[in-house]
């Protein structure tokens, strides 16, 4: 009797484990060149080392605090190869590697190189920008102070360690705010144009209409509650901030694919046909 | 008069204050922070102790603006923080935090202040680095990431 209780706790412990163990999903982070418009990324990279070392050493401080960033210049490589990009549409290459990197958030770093006769210096600004929705999450301006010397990559990691680690606390406020009240994603609710309901639709027998229904469900699902309404018509409604949690009730990662998953579930279970498509933090659904 | 309000104003103005835990912040580097901070107590030594727990307070939830540590190290809800990891934060205030206490200096010597109330002004070098690392290995805040 013993050796079952015995048994049974250790099945349990290890269970336990098993679900504690589950490691979250961490962005990718890419770190990038700040260029102009219609400039070439490759050759803004190319031709200056001393920009290299500033990326160099952004990325490290990344890699200090333990998170690997995308490693930009092999994706640059990646993709010159694979789409055999032509010089004419060299100046869309940043955008495309942005989009097609798979990175979540790109760190852009821009230096200003000043020449004076009391010293040299360089400024550089770094801003973080979250990929789905173009938003900024950090941003921090860094100045090597004067100096009188020509070595412009030592005045640019002197620029960049000044202001490494607090641009690297506001990106892990942002973070740890996704954590403690979740992940905004954005939910668009539409119909397809052979759709024969619309949002004033009374749907089942409580006399609701389809977007009561709508808002009731994202009420009951948002995590801690938190969404919020951009607008409702006839034909649309859109809920531009709906926070889900990062893991769910069996701490598994928790995606808007899932959470996508389950609205189809409950539109099924009222007797509606739905169509749904993900692009970055946006779902949208398609009534039919 | 007016020579005095200026003065007590520009005095103020060189110090950044946080009312709450009567922190002000004296310096810092890239490895600690010097806080100068009010405590209270029956006492000298609890009025000690009180004072530096105000000053780690303010570092951990709250920031010292203007300084390396701008941001706090543990963001969100105190009360609720605090709730959630009450077993760390009691043997934390308790003694733990001594540890990361470099040096307390008596700026202010124990005694009753203008409202009659008992306290000890101290300046509190805390090791900062060495604290935010400690947190990051209990598990209170990540390093970085998710």
């Amino acid at each position: 009797m013993k050796k079952i209780f015995f048994t049974l706790f250790m099945v349990i412990i290890n269970f336990s484990l098993a679900f504690a163990q589950v490691a979250t999903v961490q962005p990718k982070i890419m770190v990038i060149p700040y260029t102009k418009q219609g400039e070439d990324i490759s050759q803004v990279l190319e031709s200056d080392v001393n920009k290299r070392i500033v990326l160099t050493k952004i990325r490290e401080a990344f890699d200090n605090r333990g998170f690997t960033t995308v490693d930009f210049a092999a994706k640059l490589k990646s993709l010159s190869r694979t789409e055999g990009l032509s010089i004419n549409n060299s100046s869309d290459l940043k955008s495309m590697i942005i989009q097609q990197s798979g990175a979540d958030i790109y760190v852009e770093a821009e230096m200003d190189v000043l020449f004076s006769q009391s010293g040299n210096s360089v400024k550089i600004i770094v801003t973080a920008y979250d990929i789905s929705t173009g938003g900024s999450i950090s941003n921090k301006v860094g100045d090597s102070g004067k100096f009188y010397t020509n070595d412009i990559g030592k005045l640019g990691t002197k620029a960049i360690e000044g202001i490494a680690d607090e641009f690297l606390d506001v990106m892990q406020g942002k973070f740890t705010d996704i954590i403690n009240n979740g992940k905004s994603i954005i939910v668009d609710f539409g119909f397809d144009p052979t759709s024969t309901i619309s949002m004033a639709t009374e749907i089942g027998n409580d006399g609701l209409t389809l977007s009561d229904h709508l808002e009731i469900w994202i009420s009951e699902h948002a995590y801690k509650n938190y969404y919020h309404i951009q607008g409702t018509t006839d034909k649309k409604m859109i809920f531009d901030d709906v926070r889900i949690p990062l893991k769910d009730a069996n701490g598994n990662n928790y995606t808007i694919n899932k959470f996508s998953l389950e609205f189809l579930k409950y539109a099924r279970g009222i007797g509606l046909q739905i169509s749904r498509a993900i692009a970055n933090n946006t779902l949208v659904i398609t009534f039919k | 008069m007016k020579r005095l309000l200026f003065l007590t104003i520009f005095t103020a103005s060189l110090f950044d204050t946080f009312a709450q835990y009567n922190a002000s912040m004296i310096g810092f580097t890239n490895e600690t922070i010097t806080l100068r901070c009010t405590g209270y107590g029956k006492n000298a030594s609890k009025a000690s102790n009180d004072a530096e727990i105000s000053a780690i307070k303010s570092l951990l939830f709250h920031g010292i603006p203007n300084s390396k540590y701008r941001i706090a190290f543990i963001q969100g809800n105190q009360a609720i923080i605090e709730q959630d990891n009450k077993p760390f934060f009691e043997n934390f205030y308790k003694s733990e935090y001594k540890n990361f206490i470099e040096e307390s200096v008596i700026a202010t010597p124990f005694d009753k202040n203008e409202n009659k109330q008992k306290c000890i002004t101290l300046d509190i070098e805390i090791k900062a680095s060495n604290l935010k690392s400690y947190l990051e290995k209990q598990g209170l805040i990540r390093k970085f990431g998710l």
